[in-house]
């Protein structure tokens, strides 16, 4: 199976993921509501490709946790989805080499929930998408939106009760272009503040 | 080109896989659920406000959700004009003796206009709550300006089969249904066509309903359709004769 | 609570599966063998005398009881009334008969298959090879049905010459001939699907033209480049961002071929097709200029070829119109306006072309008749419409993804 042509189901397995309960027994909860700022980094690669051709790919994102199990926040970031080089070649049109990127910022809602104390989360929003290509002495420019989503799994160790440290495996998931990009982060997590 | 050879054996055409593999497993997994005799609880009463849960409501409850939907049309048919088609909603829900209810749903983004009432029937409960209904659904749309003058309106059959999974906290619910499509044409006010899908598509509708904080619970979901005919793009006309993919991703709060 | 878990399990299996279809591409269907080998080609007075309307001896068949022929260079198509179905052959003669292969479609959809036609000595081929208009000709139809690939075959008897009411009707395919949704073995704005539209029923093309980085104007639809039109999922954003070396070297359309110039696509509407007019449908602003030179030097080469080609700038927005006006000497840059009728009278263009959607506009249509000017309208592809819009309308011209249907309401009254 193209994991590709599961994407939806990956997404949607995580959007359900995020609201099975650790267990079955009502939770009393407390009061508290906490702003939570989280800024993560690591390596990301297209899922089709050689993973070599990645890059590093910093993150933040902005939680806001009530006093029940889902939490709903935004995210940022930037990665590169895919490059290829081509050295010297006579083409019909003339000799170049080539070398084209393509990269993204993703802007996405995030919904996510800790379950058997990891985090589960998945996302959807838009990305600014672009290509970079320098090909017959001439640099090329070329953004465009896309819509994107994102699933992914977490674990978090709570320094204390306001700063922890963890690790993030997700993927993010463009659509019209067809593409998975993978990533492993590690991540910093603060509370701003509570109330 | 691309060819096909043809040695008067099996050629290399796509067998509609999805519909075959889903229908299969569907008929495997109502055997597991079936394979215990059925025992109806008795009625609790339950405080959590939920409206897609198939779970019975007590007599006269009443809830209501608002919230917005998005639907990713498919590229295929909508190309670059609309990626996806955001709809404002209302769902309503009104508990009935004999564990009998009532549903309506209303969403609309002016070019199109969509309204449904629904009667469901929870028979079971045992580790899982099942309920049979169905759905009448209208909708409307117009588009009139500079190089339009087009309405259309049409009516979509869906019965369907519900299941909710009780984790306490939280609620999911699966529901698949099948859909019947007629759509009328109106051009400059004068009816043109009509058109007529027997199975137009089917779709598997999942939502969980959990507090977001403290007592206020939120909806969240996606549906599945896997349709030709998809009322959010009535204006595409489309006529690709393909059963193609329209997620609709939901988020709501039960006032 | 476990019981939930697998079925929950369960669930999300059937998801895997269940989530994304793309459409599956429909490749041409060929017999093993063919039967052409030995065959050698048709002349023109056996294609011509093969254009006509026939009645199928089984009206249930999948094509229903009437089938329009017509040839277009060396490939016989047939045009249906059920199920959009089409067929495309070449042919020869071979011995005494005449053989065609070729292969049935959905224009809608992505059934499809092989079929063969048999014109026998003695229905009317012996005539034909031998110059003389037979009295009886009757095709023998076996087509190939199916997973099974069952065959079937029906029996096509000539009843009457094709119409050809009102005359001078343009049958218009869109982007070149007909889009990628509709898995066309060729790209749509292609050179390749030019030289396909004739075979799908139509006498004109309708192509988009956009300008490259380097003021190239260049046959492309859509504002960006994406994987609807093209096969590197790494080139995004707009064309215009582009070279026209960039594209051509590294760019692949969809089912084939590369991003062609205008030029280049009207050199192939000139040498390699008989199509009757071309209307350039301007994409963006501030090319009028650009594609106007074009189209100057293109309309006279195809005087010089003596070639009855008719090269319409299309005028879709009121800032296409203003740059229109502004250009001194219009004289041989014959327009179509999209417009209000105003707006035709003051491009003086040639053809008004309403969109469908507007309904008949029969009374304007007829205004426009007074005036001189012809109308066209786009882009209908709903075969109800079409014929609604063929019967109760007074166009000169419809736009179609699906010419074939069009073809066939037209040829069959």
């Amino acid at each position: 199976m193209n994991i590709l042509s599961g994407k939806y189901f990956l997404f949607i397995t995580s959007l359900i993921c995020t609201l099975i309960p650790v267990s079955s027994k009502e939770i009393i909860p407390d009061s508290t509501f906490r702003l939570i700022f989280e800024l993560s980094g690591g390596y990301s690669a297209a899922l089709d490709s050689n993973y070599t051709d990645g890059g590093i790919t910093p993150c933040i994102r902005l939680m806001w946790e009530p006093n029940r199990k889902l939490n709903i926040g935004l995210e940022t970031g930037y990665l590169l989805i895919e490059k290829h080089s081509v050295d010297e070649k006579k083409y019909e049109t003339g000799k170049t080499e080539m070398e084209v990127s393509l990269r993204a910022i993703p802007l996405l809602v995030v919904f996510n929930m800790e379950i058997w104390k990891t985090d589960f989360f998945a996302a959807m929003g838009a990305s600014y998408v672009w290509t970079e290509l320098d090909a017959f002495n001439q640099k090329v420019y070329s953004p465009v939106w896309n819509y994107s989503l994102m699933f992914g799994w977490g674990y978090t160790y709570n320094l204390t009760d306001n700063f922890g440290f963890g690790i993030e495996a997700k993927s993010y998931i463009f659509t019209r272009l067809n593409k998975s990009v993978g990533s492993m982060q590690f991540k910093l997590k603060y509370c701003v503040v509570d109330w | 080109m691309a060819e096909n050879r043809i040695d008067g054996k099996k050629g290399n055409t796509k067998v509609n896989r999805p519909f075959y593999f889903v229908y299969r497993h569907l008929l495997i997994f109502f055997f597991l659920i079936f394979s215990k005799s059925v025992v109806m609880a008795d009625e609790e009463k339950d405080s959590r406000p939920f409206i897609f849960y198939p779970k019975a409501y007590n007599n006269w409850n009443f809830e209501m959700s608002a919230g917005l939907s998005l639907t990713k049309l498919p590229m295929n048919v909508v190309e670059e004009e609309i990626n996806q088609s955001p709809m404002p909603e209302l769902h309503f829900r009104l508990g009935l003796p004999a564990k009998i209810s009532l549903t309506t749903e209303l969403k609309s983004n002016y070019l199109a206009n969509y309204g449904s009432l629904g009667v469901q029937w929870t028979f079971w409960k045992k580790f899982v709550d099942v309920a049979v209904g169905g759905k009448f659904n209208a909708w409307f749309g117009h588009l009139e300006m500079e190089s339009f003058k087009l309405k259309a309106e049409g009516m979509i059959l869906s019965p369907y089969i519900s299941l909710g999974f009780d984790f306490k906290d939280f609620l999911l619910s699966v529901q698949f249904e099948t859909q019947t499509n007629r759509m009328w044409t109106q051009i400059d006010d004068k009816d043109i066509a009509r058109t007529d899908h027997k199975l137009s598509g089917i779709a598997v509708n999942i939502n969980a309903e959990q507090p977001l904080w403290h007592n206020h619970y939120v909806v969240m979901g996606v549906k599945l359709n896997y349709a030709k005919f998809f009322y959010q793009s009535w204006m595409s006309y489309t006529t690709i004769n393909e059963y193609l993919f329209y997620p609709e991703f939901r988020f709501g709060f039960v006032l | 609570m476990i019981k939930k878990r697998i079925l929950f399990i369960y669930f999300s299996i059937i998801f895997i599966y269940s989530c994304e279809f793309d459409m599956a591409d429909v490749p041409i269907p060929v017999f093993s063998e063919s039967i052409l080998k030995n065959t050698t080609p048709i002349n023109d007075f056996i294609k011509s005398n093969m254009e006509g309307v026939y009645s199928s001896n089984d009206s249930k068949s999948e094509f229903g009881e009437s089938l329009v022929i017509k040839m277009s260079g060396q490939h016989l198509s047939i045009f249906t009334g059920k199920n959009a179905a089409y067929l495309i052959f070449q042919g020869g003669i071979y011995e005494s008969s005449l053989v065609f292969e070729g292969y049935w479609r959905f224009a809608t959809g992505s059934e499809t298959g092989p079929t063969k036609l048999v014109i026998n000595n003695n229905e009317g081929a012996g005539d034909l090879i031998n110059g003389k208009k037979p009295e009886l000709l009757k095709i023998q139809c076996y087509y190939y049905k199916g997973p099974g690939k069952i065959e079937k075959h029906i029996t096509l008897t000539y009843k009457r010459p094709l119409n050809n009411q009102p005359p001078n009707f343009k049958i218009i395919g869109h982007r070149g001939g007909g889009r990628n949704s509709d898995r066309l073995p060729v790209s749509e704005n292609s050179v390749e699907m030019i030289m396909f539209a004739e075979r799908l029923g139509a006498n004109a093309i309708e192509i988009d033209v956009k300008l490259t980085k380097d003021k190239i104007p260049v046959l492309f639809h859509d504002e960006n480049l994406s994987l609807r039109l093209i096969n590197e999922s790494y080139f995004v954003g707009s064309i215009a961002n582009y070279t026209y070396d960039q594209l051509k070297t590294f760019v692949t359309l969809k089912n084939g071929g590369k991003i062609p110039t205008l030029e280049e696509a009207l050199d192939t509407v000139l040498e390699k097709t008989n199509l009757s007019l071309v209307w350039l449908d301007i994409k963006s602003n501030g090319l009028i200029a650009d594609v106007t030179k074009v189209q100057k030097k293109y309309i006279n080469k195809a005087k010089a070829m003596k070639r009855d080609l008719e090269i319409l700038i299309g005028l879709p927005s009121e800032e296409a119109v203003i740059e229109y006006i502004s250009i001194k000497d219009k004289m041989d840059i014959p327009a179509l306006c999209e417009l209000s009728l105003d707006l035709v009278r003051q491009t003086n263009a040639f053809v008004w072309a309403p969109r469908w959607s507007l309904g008949l506009q029969s009374a304007e249509a007829n205004i426009m008749h007074s005036e001189g000017r012809r109308v066209f309208t786009w882009t209908l592809d709903d075969s109800q419409f079409i014929k609604v819009y063929l019967e109760d309308g007074n166009f000169d011209g419809i736009l179609s993804n699906y010419p074939s249907i069009v073809a066939y309401e037209y040829f069959i009254r």
